[in-house]
């Protein structure tokens, strides 16, 4: 028998009063992934992470991280640390007494750890956390996650506030922590600029469900920006044979967004005989926003 | 193995995270400390230091009996007064931090944080309900440890007494244990820290209050529907300040002994404040396992709970506004005070919930239904739907009858007011006596008619009416019937009162008490039954005190102190104890009437317990010619107060009633003139100011004269609500105080007023 790894959502449902945040979310996140989940405001990811890390119960489904259910399992719990957006410290402490009190509560707590992180990000321990900026504060309290040494990281919006070099720290970090320990991050942002360079794993989700759940490379591989120009203008009937997400004319010039290989796409569009044609990947912000529009959250919509 | 490991590793971890939120909440222990550093400590040595100052010394010959002396005021001192402040300390501490133990629940940011640690509700729970319990007890075991160390430092460790400290002690944490409980259960019904701290005061006083409105709303009622203990009386053991308050009161009346007591909490009381602990722990417990993270910063947690609290909420501010309403307006004004505050209650409700001020006309259905109920309840009580009130068994129905008139002849000060009589025409004569009052409605029925009630006028004569019918069936039935006019009842009261079978039943403690029981009797000659006596009215007492039948006296250190020789001392309190059951078998109603001569207060031992007490007053009439014998021998002095002047006036009211609001008229004009016209009011002002209604017939001057007059006439000697009053005299006392005058009035019994005064 094998031991399942990594975390199983399946049916996943969860109701505020009248307001359906959650309906029937079903994925899976394999061990030792980086999970990026994105979406768009008010789709759910804060609430995502939060029934990931036992804070709320499911109203339906279940979470299974290594086979078991994490709802009030104190045991699984000491294996997983959740950093809140908005993360709770006690009034006049310092990061010195938060250590303490981690210390009490993980068992895997390293005093090493928390003392080699916090000179490398020359944040003063002894020093009230009311008095750091909300950056170190952010810091901070990555600092005490990592130190906890978790087997899976729940991080929400946990880059914003960081500075560019912070930021690459933390994402080194991360990645350190995956190769060395196997951990399992999952951050929730919407800086996908910052998820795209650390993440091997994106969850997209919108209004309550999960749209899709793919390795960042195959996301990027199988999407592709076409521009093409023809002798006359070309409708989007025309392009028989490619899976089109969107088209745009700007006269004689097409602007498409095409899933499939970057081969099949090329050779279909080439063999039209366009004056030019030119094939551009994606950034996970194209394919986010494209996705996006798919589904009728459109930029253009919204201001227009 | 492994599962020995887990359980030593869990308790381990659960106890290092125990002592880690100690140290975190370190600031409460600091707060707690202080408030029972000044409840005890602080307060104890105030009183060590007045007990010992040295204005007590002058009073005393030696040290031995100053030392006793001093510790016997200390020992009165801890049986009630000394522990209040500890008691109510303690209550409120527990209040305010079971509050803040759970403050998290209401704080997203905290729930979010401690609900993500590895530690499950259950262990969280325990671990800030130990905590909480901890911080507060610790530091009052402490303080209260150092109070009577301080006690010992200055002399008087003899009176410490472990047990009675101990007792107190059990109590204090009880009552703890119950606010706090309180305090945790409405921090899981609560999603916000305001109505937490709403519903923590609606727990803690709900009940009491509840039921102290619908007392007013109808007394009759909530004051005898359940016997006794009324249930305000039991109401108040839901609410541990209430409780605090009702022990406190029981044993700060405790008798004067000289070794430290703690009179035992009332049962039922323990019963419900252990059942209070107990109950709401558990189900906060559950609730919290319940309780959705997310509910964090609405109103309340749990929607059920809603409409329970608006209900409740509403029907008190209703009654209350309407009760309000009423005094100062007619009857029409308490609907629409109920309605109107019925509906504004319910709007600040929903505001409340709903945290939106547009939301005050939402759910107005359910505040249909909630007011239709509260106007379904008033109208049960107010129109008798019930038939409550009108309520009166056949003499053949009854078993057995009790029936207390107050002021008549008060059976409160004899000790028991539930002396039945299963004689049949005491049965007759009971059902003669309220047939009339209860067909005619000639009673209060309840607050609500307010200064409306037309027997409720102050001027005439009322007293109320306490009966008690044990039925064939076994169902015992209490009806009290508030500001009965004296002369309704009456002659009805002659005929029952002149049964000697009545007598029996009514003097039934009396007549049953042992002399041997007796531990001390104290005999003045005013019936003043307030234990607290100011020392300038200079009471005449005589203190013959036994201790467990060896004869002993002590002498108070009173000029007026008549001695009782020694060897005599407990005969002559057996003697009166006899003397006043031969004659109260003989006496009449007419006796009642007239004056009384002495007031007896006699304490004895209750019989097979240890420590404990009992005790009631003997009103003295002048017909009760063989304790009139003995007391006339014990040479009694006048009590009274130095008047230096008396001013007899001679009027011509029509009745009793008129004449004291004549006199209260004129007090009230004085009044608003000013309060100097009415210090320095002279006799000729005096005199001047009642000239278009009274004639001056006689001055007295000299406190002698004055106290010699007074004497004669019996004017302090209040004789209860039968009196026979002359209604054509009255006498205006001068009493100089302090620099200022104090007048006093008094009216005259017929037939004692010396001719010359006529």
């Amino acid at each position: 028998m094998t031991e399942k790894t990594g975390i199983t959502v399946t049916g996943l449902s969860k109701q505020f009063d009248k307001i359906q945040a959650l309906h029937q979310v079903s994925t899976t996140i394999q061990k030792g992934s980086i999970f990026g989940l994105i979406g768009s405001n008010g789709a759910g990811k804060s609430t995502f992470l939060r029934l990931l890390a036992g804070i709320y119960r499911p109203d339906e489904g279940q979470i299974l991280i290594d086979g078991q259910p994490v709802y009030e399992n104190e045991v699984l719990k000491q294996r997983i640390f959740y950093i809140s957006d908005d993360q709770f410290y006690f009034p006049n402490s310092n990061m010195e007494e938060l250590a303490a009190y981690f210390a009490v509560i993980y068992q895997k707590f390293s005093y090493e750890k928390f003392y080699e992180l916090t000179e490398l990000f020359r944040l003063d321990s002894k020093r009230k956390l009311n008095t750091f900026s909300k950056g170190m504060q952010k810091q901070a309290h990555i600092i005490l996650a990592l130190s906890c040494r978790p087997d899976y990281l729940f991080c929400d919006e946990t880059f914003d506030g960081l500075d560019p070099v912070m930021r690459q720290a933390v994402k080194r970090l991360l990645a350190g922590a995956v190769v060395e320990q196997q951990m399992t991050p999952i951050i929730a942002s919407h800086n996908l600029r910052e998820l795209e360079d650390i993440c091997d794993h994106i969850g997209l989700l919108h209004q309550g469900g999960v749209i899709f759940e793919r390795e960042l490379d195959h996301l990027q591989s199988n999407i592709h920006k076409v521009q093409c120009a023809f002798a006359a203008p070309k409708s989007r009937e025309a392009f028989t044979g490619l899976d089109i997400v969107t088209c745009e004319q700007r006269g004689s010039l097409s602007v498409l967004v095409v899933r499939g290989s970057a081969e099949e796409t090329e050779a279909r569009v080439k063999a039209m005989e366009p004056l030019y044609c030119e094939l551009l990947p994606l950034t996970l912000e194209e394919i986010f926003i494209t996705e996006m529009e798919v589904l009728g959250y459109d930029i253009q919509q919204l201001i227009y | 193995m492994t599962s020995n490991n887990s359980s030593t590793k869990t308790a381990r971890k659960q106890g290092t995270f125990l002592m880690h939120s100690l140290r975190s909440y370190w600031w409460i222990a600091v707060i707690c400390s202080v408030v029972y550093g000044f409840a005890g400590p602080v307060f104890t040595m105030l009183k060590l230091d007045s007990v010992t100052s040295v204005s007590n010394v002058s009073t005393f010959t030696t040290e031995e009996l100053l030392l006793e002396t001093q510790m016997n005021q200390m020992v009165r001192w801890f049986r009630a007064e000394g522990f209040i402040p500890l008691y109510f300390s303690a209550i409120v501490l527990a209040a305010v931090i079971g509050c803040v133990m759970f403050f998290y629940l209401q704080q997203k940011k905290q729930v979010n944080f401690y609900h993500s640690q590895p530690i499950t509700r259950t262990r969280l729970f325990m671990n800030q309900y130990i905590v909480g319990l901890l911080l507060n007890v610790v530091p009052l075991l402490v303080m209260m440890a150092v109070s009577f160390l301080l006690v010992a430092a200055y002399r008087m460790g003899a009176i410490i007494d472990i047990g009675v400290i101990l007792q107190h002690t059990g109590y204090i944490l009880l009552l703890i244990l119950a606010s706090y409980s309180i305090a945790v259960f409405s921090g899981q019904l609560a999603g916000t820290m305001m109505t937490q701290m709403a519903v923590n005061t609606v727990l803690h006083f709900g009940v009491p209050v509840a039921a102290w409105v619908v007392n007013m709303l109808c007394n009759l009622f909530f004051a005898t529907y359940n016997g006794q203990p009324s249930l305000i009386e039991a109401s108040l053991k839901f609410s541990p300040v209430c409780a605090a308050f009702q022990y406190i009161d029981s044993i700060s009346h405790a008798t004067g002994l000289p070794v430290m007591t703690a009179e035992p909490m009332e049962g039922g009381m323990l019963a419900v404040l252990l059942g209070m602990t107990i109950g709401l722990s558990a189900l906060a417990w559950v609730l919290y396992q319940k309780r959705p993270s997310e509910a964090t910063g609405k109103a309340l947690v749990y929607p059920v709970s809603e409409p329970i609290l608006k209900a409740y909420l509403m029907f008190v501010v209703a009654i209350t506004a309407g009760l309000i309403f009423v005094a100062v307006g007619n009857k029409i004004f308490f609907y629409f005070a109920v309605v109107s505050f019925a509906i504004l209650t319910h709007m600040t409700c929903e505001v409340i919930i709903q945290h939106d001020f547009k939301a005050m006309a939402k759910r107005m259905p359910q505040c249909a239904v909630i007011l239709v109920l509260i106007l379904v309840i008033v109208s049960v009580f107010r129109f008798d739907l019930l038939g409550y009130e009108s309520y009166l068994p056949e003499p053949e129905k009854m078993q057995r009858v009790s029936l207390t008139v107050s002021g008549a002849e008060d059976i409160s000060f004899y000790g028991n007011e539930g002396n039945y009589s299963a004689d049949a025409a005491v049965k007759q004569g009971v059902y003669d006596l309220l047939y009339p009052i209860v067909t005619g409605q000639q009673y209060r029925t309840s607050d609500f008619d307010g200064n409306h009630s037309p027997y409720d006028t102050g001027y005439e004569e009322t007293t109320s009416i306490t009966v008690r019918y044990q039925m064939n069936s076994g169902k015992t039935v209490n009806r009290i019937y508030r500001a009965v006019p004296a002369s309704a009842i009456e002659e009805a009261y002659q005929n029952l009162y002149n049964r000697q079978a009545y007598r029996e039943a009514v003097y039934a403690d009396v007549l049953t008490a042992a002399p041997e029981t007796i531990y001390n009797m104290t005999v003045d000659d005013t019936m003043i039954y307030n234990q607290d006596q100011d020392a300038e009215r200079r009471v005449v007492e005589t203190v013959a005190v036994a201790y467990e039948g060896e004869i002993a006296v002590t002498t108070v250190p009173m000029a007026e102190t008549i001695k009782v020789e020694k060897e005599s001392s407990y005969a002559t309190m057996a003697a009166i104890l006899e003397a006043y059951k031969l004659d109260v078998k003989d006496r009449r109603f007419d006796s009642l009437k007239k004056a009384r001569q002495y007031g007896v207060h006699i304490q004895l031992k209750r019989q097979g317990l240890s420590n404990s007490y009992y005790y009631f007053d003997m009103p003295v009439y002048e017909d009760d010619k063989r304790t009139m014998a003995i007391l006339s021998q014990l040479d009694i002095e006048e009590n009274d107060r130095n008047y230096s002047d008396a001013l007899i006036f001679r009027c011509d009211p029509s009745s009793e009633a008129e004449l004291r609001k004549m006199l209260d008229v004129a007090y009230l004009n004085l009044e608003a003139q000013s309060q100097k016209e009415i210090d320095n009011l002279t006799i000729e002002r005096c005199v001047e100011m009642l000239s278009n209604q009274a004639e001056l017939t006689g001055q007295i001057t000299g406190v002698d004269n004055v106290n010699q007059f007074i004497q004669q006439t019996e004017l302090m000697n209040d004789g209860g609500i039968f009196v026979e009053y002359d209604n054509s005299h009255f006498v205006l006392l001068r009493y100089n105080h302090t620099g200022s005058n104090d007048w006093n009035n008094q009216l005259l019994y017929k037939g004692t007023l010396p001719e010359q005064y006529q």
